[in-house]
């Protein structure tokens, strides 16, 4: 009071003017806080105009505008302060909540009879794992530790719950680069991996027709969640958050007496989950901690992984085609499709097989690996998890 | 009957684990001499007990029973004496948190706290300190002092070997073995049949684990061993293989039985006498993509008028007694002349 009697009601203005302008975002602003809102509307950009995973590119370039928002520290509404709600919300990424959740939707609305008819799809998706642990050299050759690396190398899983998974766990620092980069590369699939199908396969392969898939029983689909849990949890317990309720939402779904929790599941609950998880990661990449060398080297290795990955699948197909009697064989354009990237790198298949012959529809046969690689990604998640945790 | 059997199967699950918890707790370290070690909440230097949780669920120790035994007094059944502390149930603070540790003060005297008990460790005749169960006879931990052992002012004794806690090996006997022994023989049995041994400490460690060197995190472990990750690749791809071979086997075996189960099916069901194989029951891409897209049509025309129409009726009602004011409003009492 004596201060504004003395110093007058202009100086009182002022002065408060000036501390507003101390708490804005303009007062705030970095370099940083503008390179990593420009990020987040490429984001937008890519997701909305070019419709390339907006599900999960609009949420998390959203996230990386709010999270990039300058503000002064200590006002309780950034992601890392403790009792913000957006740090309430970050939680269940923290803690590895929202992964799991997102698989049980997953498991709910995928279909696994394609693999169930054909199983030998199965070794694919282990196949293209090879982006994992190519990556996790890769990154320790690069200085990284060995929990980071293993963090960097699932980038190659091509599976955003799982990245998230698994970085929240061996290396929560790198985790918002880890998970940007798994998505983006994800959205980016049809670039990624046709220039790689073609490279690696010849014309003659490329027009391989393969045989139409058997038709599955009931009993079958229903098997094949409980075998699957036990086979895979058995050999890799530190799977288990995942491939557990991966196994749960298809057990749901196809045991046919769960149609409301099963359409749930992969209904409004994926649907909430993906929000949070998108906002949440999105927001987490505050330039302060994402504008790193580590980051840029993430994201070079992240490329790398799936590029080893799609290699890997591609190969292993060709490999297998040497046991395997004419009629019998595998098209190696679906080999690309164990990298996991439901169901992007599927269609990416479809497109390139249409490409040379207009009636070979490869998109059916591409979703046995691309579901295996769902699994395969999970184990090798479990392992690294059990390795390096 | 079968509810029965249910609810039995339930209720022993639920025991099982109620009681798993309080078996994680060991009796870690006893200093029985303190000199100059750490001091209580009261500023004095007392002998303490520390209790340690091996498991990863918290464990309330509320209602268990801390205890000493004497080795030169004896009890009316002829058994060496046991002076009993009961840890009461009314302190938070008894609850242990997942690999956590309690100190409990030995002054011998109880009215200071939950943390202190009523018997004190400095008494030449103290061969074992024991921790009991809620019902004061079942042992959880015991920890027993050498022969001849003379304690030395502000040396602690403990138990080492956390890397082997989680196959904790608590001697157990058949209920007719325990009948047959008198209380200091279960006792001397179970403390000369444990795993880990108690034992002089370097450092003392109250309250913190009892491992004294630097531990290095297991991913560093592995990057020592393996400083180019090829280890990792092989081995990891391996077992992502072995994974996903497993269920391609099952699958395989299963779906040749079910293929086989429909073949027989169809034949008994057309009055066949030889089966049919997968390959005449089979359509081809082309086939199966016509059908589907017909169905498809089929049932787009099916709707395509009935789910853009929407019937709005107007529903008149005149009167419900759900909205009936004269039901809502209390009645005005009716005033009694006399």
């Amino acid at each position: 009071m004596m201060t504004f009697l003395e110093g007058g009601f202009g100086a009182f203005i002022g002065q408060n003017l000036q501390e507003f302008w101390g708490f804005t975002g303009f007062a705030n602003a970095t370099w940083g806080h503008l390179i990593m809102i420009c990020v987040g509307l490429f984001f937008l950009y890519l997701g909305i105009k070019h419709k390339m995973e907006p599900m999960l590119l609009v949420p998390i370039g959203f996230g990386i505008l709010i999270g990039n928002i300058p503000f002064h520290d200590g006002m309780q509404i950034g992601i890392y302060e403790e009792g913000s709600v957006l740090n309430y919300l970050y939680f269940g990424v923290k803690n590895g909540i929202y992964p799991p959740l997102i698989f049980l939707g997953i498991g709910a609305m995928t279909d696994f009879s394609a693999l169930i008819s054909n199983p030998k799809l199965m070794t694919i998706g282990a196949a293209a794992q090879l982006g994992i642990f190519g990556a996790y050299i890769a990154a320790l050759a690069f200085g990284f530790t060995a929990a980071e690396a293993g963090a960097i190398g699932i980038i190659g899983g091509a599976d955003g719950p799982t990245a998230i998974f698994l970085s929240s766990r061996l290396a929560p620092d790198m985790m918002g680069a880890i998970a940007i980069a798994a998505y983006s590369y994800m959205a980016l699939v049809p670039v990624l991996q046709p220039w790689i199908m073609k490279l690696c396969t010849t014309k003659k392969e490329r027009l391989i027709r393969m045989r139409p898939p058997r038709p599955i029983s009931k009993s079958e689909k229903v098997m094949f969640p409980i075998i699957g849990l036990l086979l895979t949890c058995f050999l890799v317990p530190s799977g288990l958050p995942l491939l557990g309720m991966l196994f749960l939402g298809n057990l749901l779904k196809e045991s046919g007496v769960t149609k409301r929790l099963a359409t749930t599941a992969g209904g409004p609950l994926i649907d909430i989950v993906t929000i949070l998880i998108g906002l949440t990661v999105g927001a987490s990449t505050q330039a302060t901690t994402f504008l790193t060398e580590k980051s840029l080297l993430v994201f070079a290795i992240g490329a790398a992984s799936f590029i080893i990955a799609t290699f890997g699948g591609v190969m292993f197909v060709k490999f297998l085609n040497l046991f395997l009697k004419e009629g019998n064989k595998i098209n190696p354009l679906i080999g690309n499709a164990g990298v996991s990237a439901v169901p992007d790198s599927a269609r990416v298949s479809q497109e390139i097989g249409l490409k040379y012959d207009k009636t070979n529809h490869l998109l059916m046969h591409a979703m046995g690996p691309n579901v295996a690689g769902v699994i395969g990604s999970a184990v090798a998640a479990g392992i690294l998890l059990g390795f390096l945790g | 009957m079968k509810k029965l059997s249910l609810f039995l199967i339930m209720a022993l699950c639920g025991l099982g684990l109620s009681a798993q918890g309080v078996l994680n707790v060991r009796i870690n370290e006893v200093l029985v001499c303190n000199d100059n070690d750490i001091v209580d909440d009261y500023g004095e230097c007392q002998s303490w007990i520390e209790l340690f949780n091996t498991g990863y669920e918290r464990v309330n120790i509320g209602g268990c029973y801390l205890g000493i035994r004497y080795a030169d007094r004896f009890d009316a059944q002829g058994n060496k004496l046991v002076k009993k502390y009961y840890i009461p149930r009314n302190n938070p603070n008894t609850s242990i948190e997942p690999q956590g540790y309690r100190l409990f003060f030995c002054e011998g005297n109880d009215e200071k706290g939950t943390f202190y008990t009523n018997f004190t460790l400095e008494d030449a005749a103290v061969d074992m300190v024991i921790l009991y169960n809620a019902n004061g006879k079942d042992v959880i931990s015991v920890f027993k002092f050498p022969a001849g052992y003379q304690p030395q002012p502000d040396e602690a004794w403990g138990i080492l070997g956390n890397a082997e806690i989680e196959s904790k090996l608590f001697p157990t006997f058949s209920r007719s073995e325990r009948r047959q022994m008198t209380d200091d023989q279960y006792l001397d049995a179970v403390a000369a049949g444990l795993l880990y041994k108690p034992q002089p400490m370097q450092k003392n460690t109250p309250a913190a684990t009892n491992e004294i060197g630097e531990v290095v995190p297991r991913h560093e472990v592995f990057r020592q061993h393996d400083p180019a990750g090829g280890v990792m690749a092989v081995t990891a791809m391996g077992v992502v293989f072995l994974a996903l071979v497993a269920i391609f086997i099952v699958f395989k075996v299963f779906g040749k039985i079910m293929i086989g189960q429909t073949n027989r099916k169809e034949a008994k069901h057309k009055g066949e006498s030889a089966v049919v194989t997968a390959k005449d029951t089979s359509y081809s891409g082309e086939e199966v993509a016509a059908i589907a897209m017909a169905l498809r049509l089929y049932s787009e025309d099916l709707h395509v008028k009935e789910s853009t129409v929407i019937t709005i009726n107007h529903v008149s009602r005149l009167y419900s007694p759900w909205s009936s004011k004269i039901h809502g409003i209390t009645t005005v009492p009716e005033k009694k002349n006399r």
